[in-house]
């Protein structure tokens, strides 16, 4: 029985991103939550760097000279992405599954590390003297949870977690991939949880005292990816539950719409014409331009051809959302039309071209004939219980996966994820059976 | 200090169990017996109320046990944060329980005025619920009767409002209530106005709400009301008045409010006799007149006889009271001399003590008791104040607030006349016609010699208007009408049978070329190089343009348009529509120039102009004072408003009119309420200059006689107001209590009712919706399926008296009332009284509050950590006294603040502090529990002087009570018996029995007035600890 004097509970949420991680707290007893800054930086590269003495670092801890960057480590862990891109390193076997879990726990470990101690700092006041009962949860794609890659993550976290708490995280790649080896078979719970990523996003807005009954859906753009669910949310004599009837994530987010795009836009850069290198500014200069300008106007047929492929990807991904939802009977019987709020979420929730791509998925897939109102967009709302700050204010959809991570495991509302929920088949009907039918016939004397 | 856990494990997998969060234990519910694991952790499932359950770690949880001791559990560190504090201090302040407190602040959209809460601070201490309210013109007086209708709706639940005025008064009424203070009322006639109060009365239907306006005229109780087989409706409503007099149980109008009660003034009229019924209906009654001592003081007692005919039962004994009064204000005065003359208020209260009306006065010997020992400490001042004016005889039942005592900025007024020389032609006609005019006067009196005299003023408006209106017969009345005003129309329509043809022939226009006229027409030429100079001065300044003549008005608005002069025009008779047209005048691109009557712009604001012309002048100098009344009002941003006369020169206007008007310098400054004098003289004077056989000498000589009498009745009049005054009491410090208890924030702001609502959803229905966008005082609020059912509920079993669709549908509050007139559909206005915050009180209980706080707050107090202590202190007897107290008190030194300070100090912190993150670390070993018991001491020490002065106030009352209702029970029983004598007299029975049940049942209503009395002769006196807390300033 937990009963230390003068406790404070504290959850942490981890974003652990493919290109960037970011974390939230939470203060459990006092159901307050706030974002966590590492050196003033709001997000963290999700990266590790090893040198050439195989010694390992990651951006917040203290790096080594030559060292290299080992990104997408997330991806690496379910294999399950186009990995051409994705740069191979001679020093590591990235393609050797212990090796690469081992690394995500060396990062995660960090992370967590470097998280409680800029806590401390933030909150000296709230921290001092008083024994702090920490927990975490950490964000796993929901594809990849709902699938057999689900135990790897897990023993990736509850290494990390191991390591952290028992200050034992390695220095070196050798060292880490023994210790993960070693760990392997401890099967024994730890406070560190992986979580759906698109629940996480869902529990921030259902987190919420607002929050009303209802099916929703919830696009999560992020950097890599756009993660999309749609959910029902239900009270029954007071308690919470979220039903997932389907998601999906797919690479359509900014970073690799800009990857896309970059070969095809020139700017004048310092005086000349040269190849737009930084992919953050293709993005933000094509996107800007598809707002600005129709289709046909765009700065170059190869622009306006890559862009249009890419909303035609975007909005198959929210179609299939939508009408899997819909196949699965999130809707139950639709009679007359049914309204469709639509979340937006993640840091380029706040791009037109991605809003109005998401929207336009009503007309362009027909999806009135689907028995839906046009789509109603909303961006998930500041939380009530979150400490703000203009910095906070201003960045918290990029937080609304971290956040939600910060709701402790076993407080959060339950949770179903796509897989327990069948398509349902479609009622077969006969051609003189309908609500009409007999009327219908009626009208027709034999 | 250390936060403790607790103090034994407990049965997670308990049912039913009352728990809470140790780290926010405002949190609190009951446990399901469900558990769960997650990692490590042991969660437990907690229902914290409808609709909402959530898993909770075991060891954040601990056991609610009942009568936890405040002291205790902040020494253990189990501190809510502000918004606990915040729920605390609102739902004890929205109660509407508290004496202390201002619920009416801010109910309206207009600005805030202290002197417009004296009435109300008065009518909450007054034990009658009855008040003449006679503030001087443009001070505000529907605000303040309104300002009382919502405290009273705040109070006493009080659901049905009636409102008698003049008739032509009721739309503005109707337009003030709405605009002002978003309440929906109805016009309604005597008809319909007795067949509701039948239905009324008949089903005793207590929770009926209303808000009626109605005529005085309409109303008039006939002579023989009592005579049933009188079924005309007066009759019918005065027999309904006169058969449901108030009850402790029923009243048939939880308020009545008289406008421009001075009609009533005549005991001898109807309107007198409906004043009488009314109030005996009405569990509270406010007459409102600006009016009430001219002539003498004996109108003033005819209408305080009015208010309380037990206490004003002869006119001789009034001037009495007057003077046994005196020594109480003399004491007042020396109390609030700086420094305070002590000395002298004691003098002056043994004075009083030696007059029959106070003999043995319990209040008093107690106020004598504390001024021995008093020190200069302001707050037993206020006390002692407060008491001595409890007993002034005449300040429970009037308040009077002047202009020159009340407010701090005069407008200024810049008076020029533009003389004017007629035409030849202009001169010959009005030559010609005023000749007429006299030789008819000889042997004209009466309406007629009215009708003549109107005539000639008609003239000096504008020829050419006047000769176009002659030739039509009809529009005399009208003319008339426009021109005496609403009750002249009343009282002084001609009889039938006066024989005016002669008069009205229009053979004094026959021959006359009013086109040439037109053409040549010098006054106009003036006006229109007068529009133009300003226009180019000043373009944006928009100006009001006054004339008494219809006819005038019309001309003006034609020849204006025809010299591109934008115009709107307003006169009497166009009801609703007079607002459209000043709305337009009011926007930018609206007209510049506004023509009115004072007539048309009666109840019309035009604070927002600052140049008027008079284009002619009234003979009266009340209508000259009302047209200024327009502009130089509450309001005016202007430092200096210009008034322009137009005169003819060699008119009786230029000749004696300027001169008097001058002379009384009614142009530089407000000459009060002079009507009756004024009205009086000047028209004696009109009728007398135009006496044929006198001499432009003579008339001169008349007319300085004249103006030397105004001059003197005016000095007459002054004295005799500020001797009333001097005897009814003086406000600077009621004023000053006023404005010390908005700054205070003793008063419901709309800010604080969001925050009740926003800090009850916090804890109850989740799935409730509000929004708000940043600073505003509006609320979008979706209420969640349960809330919906349980506001549904509670509309269907309490039918609170404002609607509301907050129970169906989305829709927005707005909690601010200096936004009533933006209210579009589906707005609803949000105050105490409304559905949505009676329900959310309703659903709080005092258990599930919690009381013990910290909180750290920025602040101008020194920087440190202060202990608070909040009371809630419950004195009632025969009335209730409750109010909030507070203490505070420093813990670095244990300095105890004042009650003015803690309070302030307190109340930020639960408006704008933040939970203290970490107390044990805040406090170190400070001993907290001596620090509470510094601050329950002094709270106790000033609780304990209260009772004893609440003691004596409720003996004195009791009696007043007392006698107040055997002589109102002896007056209605001995008007019983001689009504019973009268029909025995005259043999009609039938009307015997239902009078003697009224006997009967007066018998029985003093009966239990009486038992009231008695009951409440002993003090019950309670006093609970609402909250305690620390507080760190920043």
């Amino acid at each position: 029985m937990r009963t230390p004097l003068n406790g404070l509970d504290i959850n942490l949420g981890i974003d652990f991103g493919t290109s960037y991680t970011k974390v939230c707290y939470r203060n459990v007893g006092e159901d307050k939550s706030g974002i966590i800054t590492f050196n003033g930086d709001l997000f963290v590269p999700s990266i590790v760097r090893v040198d050439e003495r195989g010694v390992l670092s990651t951006p917040i801890s203290s790096g080594h000279r030559n060292s290299q960057d080992i990104p997408f480590l997330k991806m690496r862990i379910g294999a399950n992405y186009n990995l051409r891109s994705v740069p191979e390193n001679p020093q590591v076997n990235l393609r050797d599954a212990v090796t690469v879990e081992a690394l995500c726990s060396y990062y995660v470990a960090n992370v967590i590390r470097s998280a409680k101690r800029e806590f401390k700092r933030q909150e000296f006041e709230l921290t001092v003297g008083r024994e702090i009962r920490w927990s975490a949860n950490v964000g796993v794609p929901v594809e990849l949870y709902d699938s057999p890659t689900l135990p790897k993550f897990r023993r990736v976290f509850q290494n990390a977690w191991r390591w952290e708490t028992s200050n034992s995280i390695p220095d070196t790649l050798g060292a880490a991939i023994d210790q993960y080896r070693n760990g392997q078979g401890e099967d024994a719970p730890t406070d560190c949880h992986a979580v759906p990523e698109i629940v996480a996003a869902v529990w921030s807005f259902v987190t919420s005292r607002e929050a009303q009954d209802g099916v929703y859906t919830y696009f999560d753009v992020g950097g890599g990816t756009v993660d999309g669910v749609c959910f029902k949310y239900e009270t029954h004599n007071g308690s919470r539950r979220i039903r997932c009837y389907s998601g999906k994530v797919e690479p359509l987010g900014i970073s690799e719409l800009a990857r896309r795009l970059a070969s095809t836009i020139r700017v004048r850069i310092a005086g000349r014409r040269a190849p737009l290198r930084s992919a953050a500014l293709a993005a933000a200069v094509a996107v800007r331009y598809e707002r600005k300008l129709s289709a046909d106007k765009l700065p170059g047929p190869e622009l306006s051809r890559r862009l249009k492929c890419y909303k035609d990807e975007l909005q198959t991904l929210v179609a299939r959302v939508i009408m899997t939802g819909k196949a699965k009977g999130a809707f139950g019987e639709i009679q007359g039309r049914v309204s469709l709020p639509i979340f937006l979420g993640g840091g380029g929730s706040r791009s037109g071209w991605y809003r109005n791509s998401i929207s336009n998925t009503y007309f362009s897939r027909q999806h009135y004939n689907a028995g839906f109102h046009r789509y109603e967009m909303i961006g998930v709302p500041l939380p009530q219980d979150l400490k703000t700050s203009d910095v906070t204010d201003v960045n918290f959809p990029r937080f609304t996966v971290a956040y939600g991570l910060s709701v402790p495991m076993g407080e959060a509302p339950s949770f179903d994820l796509p897989g327990v929920f069948p398509i349902v088949p479609r009622p077969r009907r006969r051609r003189d059976v309908g609500p009409h039918a007999e009327g219908h016939q009626a009208n027709y004397p034999k | 200090m250390m936060i403790m856990p607790p103090t034994m494990p407990w049965d997670a997998n308990a049912n039913g169990l009352h728990v809470r969060l140790i780290a926010n234990p405002g949190r609190h519910g009951t446990t399901t017996g469900r558990t769960r694991k997650a990692g490590s952790f042991l969660l437990v499932e907690v229902d914290f109320g409808p609709n909402e359950r959530q898993f909770k770690r075991y060891h954040l949880l601990e056991p609610v046990k009942p009568q936890e001791d405040m002291t205790d559990l902040l020494t253990k560190g189990r501190c809510g944060g502000p918004i606990d504090l915040r729920r605390i201090l609102t739902l004890a302040k929205i109660k509407g329980d508290l004496t202390n407190v201002f619920y009416s602040m801010e109910a309206s959209n207009t600005d805030f005025y202290p002197h417009q809460f004296k009435p109300v601070l008065k009518f909450v201490e007054s034990t009658v619920g009855r008040m003449l309210i006679a503030d001087e013109v443009g001070l505000g007086k529907t605000i303040e009767s309104l300002y009382i209708w919502k405290e009273l709706q705040a109070r006493d639940d009080a659901r049905r409002l009636l409102i008698i005025v003049p008739s032509m008064l009721r739309h503005k009424w109707r337009d003030d209530l709405q605009q002002r203070f978003g309440i929906s009322a109805d016009i309604i006639g005597a008809r319909d106005l007795a067949e509701k109060i039948e239905r009324l009365s008949r089903r005793q239907l207590i929770n009926e709400a209303f808000v009626y306006i109605t005529s005085l005229e309409g109303l008039r109780t006939p002579r023989d009301f009592h005579d049933e087989t009188n079924v005309g409706p007066r009759a019918r409503f005065a027999r309904l008045l006169d058969q449901n007099t108030a009850t402790t149980d029923l009243a048939l109008f939880d308020l009545t409010i008289i406008d421009e009660a001075h009609h009533l003034r005549n005991p001898q009229t109807a309107s007198h006799r409906l004043g009488r019924l009314v109030r005996d209906a009405s569990r509270n009654l406010v007459l409102l007149t600006a009016t009430p001592i001219q002539i003498e003081t004996g109108n003033l007692y005819q209408l305080l006889r009015l208010v309380d005919e037990e206490q004003f039962f002869q006119a001789g004994l009034f001037d009495e009271m007057l003077q046994a009064n005196a020594p109480i204000i003399r004491a007042l005065r020396s109390l609030w001399r700086v420094p305070p003359d002590m000395y002298a208020a004691r003098e002056a209260v043994s004075d009083a003590l030696d007059n029959r009306y106070f003999t043995n006065d319990p209040v008093l010997d107690r106020v004598l008791e504390r001024m021995s020992d008093a020190t200069n400490d302001p707050a037993t001042r206020v006390e002692l104040g407060r008491l001595l004016e409890s007993r002034s005889l005449l300040g429970h039942y009037m308040t009077r607030s002047r202009k020159r005592e009340v407010l701090e900025h005069w407008v200024e007024r810049a008076a020029q006349t533009l003389h004017v020389s007629f035409h030849k032609l202009e001169q010959s006609v009005y030559n010609a016609i005023t000749q007429q005019i006299r030789e008819r006067m000889t042997d004209t009196q009466g309406t007629a010699a009215f009708v003549l005299c109107m005539r000639q003023r008609q003239m000096a408006s504008c020829l050419v208007a006047a000769l176009e209106r002659w030739r039509d017969w009809d529009l005399l009345y009208e003319v008339m009408w426009e021109d005496l005003g609403s009750l002249s129309r009343q009282e002084d329509t001609p009889a039938d049978d006066e024989d005016m043809t002669d008069l009205l022939s229009d053979d004094i226009v026959a021959g006359i070329d009013i086109r040439a006229l037109e053409r040549v027409d010098s006054k106009y030429r003036e006006l229109l190089a007068f529009l133009r100079r300003e226009q180019s001065e000043r373009p944006a300044d928009k100006v009001v343009i006054f004339s008494f003549f219809r006819g005038t008005l019309t001309y003006l608005q034609r020849r204006l348009q025809q010299d591109g002069v934008w115009t709107a025009v307003i006169m009497g008779g166009m009801g609703d529509e007079k607002y459209d047209v000043l709305r337009r005048f009011d926007s930018d691109e609206g007209p510049s120039v506004l023509l009115s009557s004072e007539v048309g712009s009666e109840g019309i604001d035009l604070q927002f102009c600052r140049v008027m012309v008079n284009y002619d002048l009234p003979w009266n100098p009340m209508r000259v004072e009302q047209r200024i009344g327009r502009l130089d009002r509450l309001g005016q941003t202007a430092e200096q408003i210009s008034i322009v006369n137009l005169a003819l020169q060699d008119t009786i206007e230029d000749r004696v009119l300027l001169r008097l008007y001058d002379r009384i310098d009614l142009f530089g400054n407000s000459i009060g309420d002079l009507e009756d004098i004024l009205g009086e003289v000047t028209e004696r004077l009109m009728v007398q200059l135009l006496a044929p056989s006198l001499t432009d000498e003579q008339r001169d000589k008349i007319a300085l006689e004249t103006e030397l009498s105004i001059v003197n009745k005016r000095k007459e009049q002054e004295r005799l107001e500020d001797a009333a005054v001097n005897l009814i009491g003086f406000a600077d410090h009621i004023l000053d209590s006023i404005r010390d208890s908005r700054d205070q924030g003793k008063w419901l702001s709309g800010d604080e009712l969001m925050a009740l609502v926003h800090d009850f959803f916090a804890g109850a229905y989740p799935g409730t919706q509000l929004t708000s966008p940043p600073k505003s005082k509006a609320m979008t609020i979706n209420l969640s399926r349960e809330a919906r059912q349980s506001l549904d509920y509670f509309i269907r079993t309490q039918r609170p008296p404002i609607p509301t669709r907050l129970h169906q549908k989305t829709s927005i509050g707005l909690f601010d009332a200096r936004h009533t007139t933006e209210l579009e559909a589906g707005v609803e206005r949000i105050d105490t009284t409304h559905p949505l915050i009676q329900w959310i009180v309703s659903l709080y209980d005092t258990d599930s509050l919690y009381r013990v706080s910290a909180i750290d707050v920025r602040h101008r107090m020194k920087p440190g950590l202060y202990i608070f202590v909040v009371h809630k202190w419950d004195f009632s007897g025969i009335r209730a006294r409750r109010m909030l107290s507070f203490r505070a008190a420093r813990l670095e030194n244990g300095q105890v603040l004042d009650g003015r300070s803690s309070e302030e100090l307190v109340v930020t912190a639960s408006r704008n502090g933040a939970k203290l993150p970490n107390l044990p670390y805040a406090v170190g070993d400070i001993d907290l529990g001596a620090a509470i018991n510094r601050c329950e001491d002094s709270l106790n020490g000033e609780f304990a002087r209260l009772l004893d002065d609440s003691e004596s106030e409720n003996r004195q009352r009791c009696n007043a009570q007392e006698t107040s209702a055997r002589k109102f029970s002896e007056r209605r029983i001995n008007e019983l018996q001689d009504r019973l004598r009268r029909f025995r007299d005259n043999d009609q029975r039938r009307w015997i029995p239902m009078t003697e049940g009224l006997l009967n049942g007066e018998r029985a209503q003093l009966e239990a007035k009486l038992h009231r009395v008695a009951e409440g002769r002993g003090i019950d006196e309670s006093l609970e600890r609402l909250a305690v807390g620390i507080i760190r300033v920043r």
